[in-house]
């Protein structure tokens, strides 16, 4: 977003929204490429100690 | 690393930039799609004036660790309901949080929820903004950048912004809050109080401390989070203050990074939800933490989960691990830091965070900025985490199926990881030391063997737990000195 921000009719003009909007029509199915890694959660276990 | 992850600015940044871009990717598909039959009309027009929204507004929301987790769900929910599939887990769990029957359900559902988003955006402009239906929530609730959370029981309407006040109903009672007052002091309405948020504050970090904002449908631990309250938040501040100091002290350029970073830190009890700490890949900028009152081992613990968001963040650039390999759910590897076994991806993560640990501790050590208490500890954690690295190191190296990213970025941890071993060589440290073990109350107790309880030794406890717990003899090969 930058230090001094953008909005999103800046956002908008960027190459990136329409490779995501490409990328969404082709989620899940055969062969694409996720957009992002899958969720993770990095957890200390219930009784873990320091 | 191929460039200074422990230090790069833009980490997180390109998150927020990848996740707004998306945003826009995923109201264009709507639009051209219209998948729910004119239920997205609503979600259409808020987002069509969110789009006008001022920079500076429109940042300061949209960098919220909730903003982007509403945007990854969001567009699961989309494109599990154009193309088929399944659902992440968090996704799953968001869609029956919901009661939806279907991902339609769920997504119109979740749409909704860009109210919340669109409140937090009237908060801070102070423009009008009217919902054609109210914005429904429980308590307790707050919205993304507000330094306020409406906390106790009832129904919660939000209507909008007007004339410079909130407009709400609670329990279908109408009240129009004043939104220069919201976080000024405690005020009671009906069967709830609105409340300042609790902020930690130290060297540029201002960490919300506000179980409201992790009041996520779906959400793991979130009923530990929201049984702490904010009563516990506030009795944990000044410790929290004081571990930032700490790290100002001692790693000043890492609290910069962290004070960019972190927004929102929320501290549960002991024991309560399935787990001790834990940072999210959908929560960049958050933590959830269970506190420890000792100020460099509660230091340790923010750093410790501040690495894990940038290790987050960082997977934007690529992917560690070939798509498809398991590398985040498939749980058989060793690790030393853990009695259960964990995938890949938890193993890369470790490697990460105790690099950042064992540098502190180094710090801690050089600059003998402690108790006599704290050096034995620190003596303890430079004996015992570099012998749990290099055992995560040669379970990596061996068996993680790393693309190019992965691998580069494996192996700049791991010239960190020697680079240190080497600095810590030169210290002198005794040969082995007692094993100690952090207490919540800020005390050190020894580390018990869980063989036949005896108190072990730093070298010791490594050994043990490799014996106990490498069931698949994963370090069966490595000498642990």
């Amino acid at each position: 977003m930058g230090k001094d921000g953008k909005n999103l009719q800046a956002v908008a003009q960027d190459e990136e929204v329409l490779r995501i909007t490409a990328e969404i029509e082709q989620a899940g199915k055969p062969g694409a490429t996720p957009l992002w890694s899958e969720e993770f959660s990095a957890s200390g276990e219930k009784n873990q100690t320091m | 690393m191929p460039f200074d992850f422990w230090t790069d600015p833009d980490l997180l940044d390109a998150r927020h930039r990848k996740s707004a871009a998306a945003l826009v990717a995923l109201c264009r598909t709507l639009e051209r799609r219209r998948p729910l039959g004119g239920r997205e009309n609503e979600f259409l027009a808020l987002y069509g004036r969110i789009v006008a929204a001022a920079a500076a507004t429109f940042t300061r929301v949209w960098t919220e660790p909730r903003a982007y987790l509403w945007l990854r769900i969001a567009y699961q929910l989309l494109a599990v309901h154009l193309n088929g599939g399944a659902l992440s887990p968090l996704a799953e769990r968001t869609r029956l949080a919901y009661g939806a029957p279907d991902s339609a359900a769920a997504l119109a559902a979740h749409l909704e929820g860009f109210k919340a988003i669109c409140v937090a955006v009237a908060c801070d402009s102070g423009d009008e903004w009217r919902f054609e239906t109210p914005l429904r929530a429980t308590l307790p609730f707050t919205v993304p950048a507000a330094r306020w959370t409406l906390e106790g029981s009832g129904a919660l309407a939000v209507h909008g912004v007007r004339a410079g006040r909130l407009e709400i109903a609670l329990d279908g009672v109408r009240l129009d809050l004043p939104l220069d007052r919201l976080d000024a002091r405690p005020l009671p309405i009906g069967p709830a109080t609105l409340r300042p948020a609790v902020v930690a504050r130290h060297g540029g970090a201002e960490l919300v401390m506000a179980p409201a904002a992790f009041n996520i449908p779906g959400l793991e631990g979130r009923e530990a989070v929201l049984a702490a309250g904010l009563g516990l938040q506030a009795e944990w501040r000044a410790p929290v203050e004081d571990a930032l100091a700490a790290l100002a002290r001692l790693v000043p350029d890492q609290l910069e990074r962290f004070a960019a970073d972190m927004r929102h830190v929320v501290v549960k009890r002991k024991g309560e939800g399935p787990f001790t700490n834990v940072s999210h890949s959908e929560l960049p900028g958050a933590c959830i933490t269970t506190p420890m009152a000792n100020p460099l081992v509660l230091a340790d613990l923010l750093l410790h989960e501040h690495q894990h968001n940038r290790l987050f963040a960082l997977e934007e650039r690529g992917p560690f691990f070939e798509p498809g390999s398991g590398a985040a759910t498939d749980r058989r590897h060793y690790s030393p830091w853990r009695d259960d076994p964990r995938p890949m991806q938890g193993l890369l993560h470790a490697l990460t965070v105790y690099v950042s640990s064992c540098r502190l501790w180094l710090r801690v050590y050089e600059a003998r900025a402690a108790t006599a208490d704290e050096l034995r500890y620190a003596e303890d954690r430079l004996l015992r985490i570099p012998r749990q690295l290099a055992l995560a190191s040669a379970v990596l190296a061996r068996e993680a199926p790393f693309t190019e990213h992965g691998r580069a970025v494996f192996e700049a941890l791991d010239r960190d990881r020697t680079a240190l071993e080497a600095a810590i060589a030169r210290l002198g440290l005794p040969a082995d030391v007692p094993a100690l073990a952090g207490r919540p109350d800020g005390t050190f107790e020894p580390l018990s063997s869980a063989e036949d309880g005896r108190a072990l030794s730093a070298r010791e406890a490594v050994r043990e737990h490799v014996r106990l717990r490498d069931v698949r003899g994963q370090s069966a090969d490595l000498a642990v000195a």
